[in-house]
C-alpha cells in the first residue's frame, strides 16, 4: 500500500511538473514578448488622414476612404493587408507596411491598388516623400529613394556590399528604446533625427550624389524621448519632443532654433 | 482528502507565472481617460500647456499643433521669434488631422470630422460622420501599460497619455 501510495506521489509530481513545464512554455509563446518596433503614434494605430489633389483619405482598420471636402465618403477599397501608414504624392496615395517593412501599395481615385513594390529593408519606420522621390528609414537607419513614376528603384546607397541602403548611423549599440527615427523632407533633401545621439542630419541628394551634413548635439541624448519633424513651409520646421515644440528655420549654413513653445 | 491536495499542488505550480512584470517592457505612459459621456464634446478653450506634440500643420499665420489624443493648439507665428499660444481646440481622443483650405479634416474617437477654422478663435465643426475609424489610442511608445493601470472605470475611455512621474 506504501509503496503504491508512493507511486502515486511521484506519478503525480511528474505529471505535476509537466503540466508546468507546458504553461510555462505556452505563456512563453506569445508575440508580446517579441520587442516591438513601432512607429510612434500614427503608426501604431494605422494614419488615418491625409490630403492630396484627389480629396482626402483615410485610412482604418479595414478599408481605404476617398473623402470629398464636405466629408461625404467618394470611395472605398479594401485596405491591402498589413498597410499600416499612409504617404500622399499630389495624385497617389501610397500605403506601406510598417513592421513587416517591405512593400509599398500604390492607389490612386477610381482604382484597386495597382503596384506593389517591394523593397529589402525591413521594419521601415518612417518614409518621406517629396516630388516623385521616396526616401525610406528604417531602425538600422537605411535610406533609399526610388522614382515612383516608373516604380523602379532609381538610386540606392550603401557603403557595405551587402546592404542595399546608405548606412547613415555607424553606430552598432542600438536598443530597442532609441532606435526611432522620423525624417521630413522637402526636395531633394532629407531632415533625419538620429535618435541614438539627438543629432540632426541633412541629407541632401540628386541623382547621382548623397551628402549628410549633420547638426550635432542639437538636443538631448540618450534616454527615449519622442522625436518628431514636421515641416511646416520650404524654410520652416517643427520639432517636437515630447511637451516641447521648437520652431527651425531651415537657412543654408544650418538649421537656425527660432523658439521654444511649452 | 489525498486528492484534493494533490488538485491543490497541481493548481498552485500551474497558477506560477515566470513572466512576471518585471521582465516584460513596460510603456513609461499612463492613460488619459474621459468619460464616454463627454466624448464628442469638441470646443475652443484657453490656451493650455503641451502634453505631447506629436503632428504641426500651418494654416496662415498660424500653427495647429495637435496633442496626442487631447485637441489641438493654435499658435500665432506671424513673428515666428516670438510664438503666442491663442487658444486650444480640444478633440477628445485626435490622434491624426490634415488641413486644407481653413478646414481641418480630423478623427475625434471613432467620429471622421470637419472643422471650419476659417475664424481661428472661433472654430466650429460642420460636418460628422460617426464610427469611421476603429481606433484604440494606445501608448506613444508602442509598449503595454502596467497591468495595474489596465482596469479602467465603468463608461470611461482612454483618450491619451501622459507620463507616469509626471
Amino acid at each position: 500500500m506504501k509503496k503504491l501510495i508512493n507511486n502515486h506521489y511521484l506519478g503525480l509530481f511528474f505529471i505535476t511538473l509537466l503540466t508546468w513545464v507546458i504553461s510555462v512554455s505556452l505563456s512563453n509563446y506569445n508575440a508580446d514578448n517579441h520587442p516591438k518596433l513601432y512607429k510612434n503614434t500614427n503608426g501604431s494605430n494605422g494614419d488615418i488622414i491625409s490630403i492630396n489633389q484627389d480629396g482626402i483619405w483615410t485610412l482604418n482598420e479595414t478599408d481605404v476612404s476617398l473623402w470629398n471636402e464636405f466629408g461625404d465618403i467618394q470611395q472605398t477599397i479594401t485596405k491591402p493587408i498589413n498597410t499600416c501608414d499612409r504617404f500622399l504624392t499630389n495624385d497617389t496615395f501610397i500605403g506601406f507596411y510598417g513592421r513587416c517593412g517591405n512593400a509599398f501599395y500604390k492607389i490612386r481615385k477610381n482604382i484597386q491598388p495597382f503596384a506593389l513594390i517591394r523593397t529589402n529593408h525591413s521594419e521601415m519606420m518612417d518614409l518621406c516623400i517629396a516630388d516623385s522621390h521616396l526616401v525610406a528609414v528604417n531602425h538600422n537607419a537605411l535610406v533609399s529613394y526610388r522614382n515612383l513614376k516608373e516604380d523602379y528603384v532609381l538610386k540606392v546607397y550603401t557603403n557595405k556590399s551587402d546592404a542595399n541602403g546608405y548606412v547613415i548611423n555607424q553606430s552598432q549599440s542600438k536598443s530597442l528604446i532609441n532606435c526611432f527615427t522620423y525624417c521630413e523632407m522637402k526636395k531633394g533633401e532629407v531632415f533625419y533625427i538620429d535618435s541614438n545621439n539627438g543629432d540632426i542630419k541633412r541629407i541632401t541628394f540628386n541623382d547621382a550624389n548623397i551628402s549628410i551634413q549633420n547638426f550635432a548635439n542639437v538636443f538631448e541624448k540618450g534616454a527615449f524621448v519622442y522625436y518628431k519633424l514636421n515641416k511646416l513651409s520650404e524654410t520652416e520646421m517643427s520639432l517636437m519632443i515630447e511637451n516641447k515644440m521648437y520652431l527651425i528655420e531651415i537657412a543654408s549654413q544650418g538649421l537656425i532654433l527660432k523658439s521654444v513653445i511649452e | 482528502l489525498k486528492y484534493t491536495v494533490y488538485i491543490l499542488i497541481v493548481f498552485i505550480f500551474c497558477s506560477c507565472d515566470l513572466e512576471s512584470e518585471d521582465k516584460n517592457i513596460h510603456s513609461v505612459y499612463k492613460p488619459i481617460l474621459i468619460e464616454n459621456s463627454k466624448l464628442n464634446e469638441c470646443v475652443f478653450e484657453d490656451p493650455k500647456s503641451n502634453n505631447l506634440i506629436t503632428l504641426t500643420r500651418k494654416i496662415g499665420t498660424h500653427i495647429l499643433a495637435l496633442d496626442y489624443g487631447l485637441g489641438i493648439h493654435v499658435i500665432d507665428v506671424q513673428n515666428m521669434s516670438q510664438p503666442k499660444k491663442i487658444g486650444f481646440y480640444r478633440i477628445p481622443a485626435c490622434i491624426d488631422f490634415e488641413v486644407k483650405d481653413q478646414k481641418v479634416y480630423a478623427n475625434n474617437y471613432r467620429d471622421f470630422i470637419v472643422v471650419d477654422f476659417s475664424n481661428i478663435n472661433s472654430p466650429t465643426i460642420v460636418k460628422r460622420t460617426q464610427n469611421e475609424f476603429s481606433i484604440e489610442v494606445k501608448t506613444p511608445d508602442g509598449l503595454e501599460v502596467f497591468e495595474s493601470l489596465k482596469k479602467l472605470p465603468q463608461e470611461t475611455t482612454i483618450i491619451s497619455y501622459e507620463k507616469i512621474n509626471q
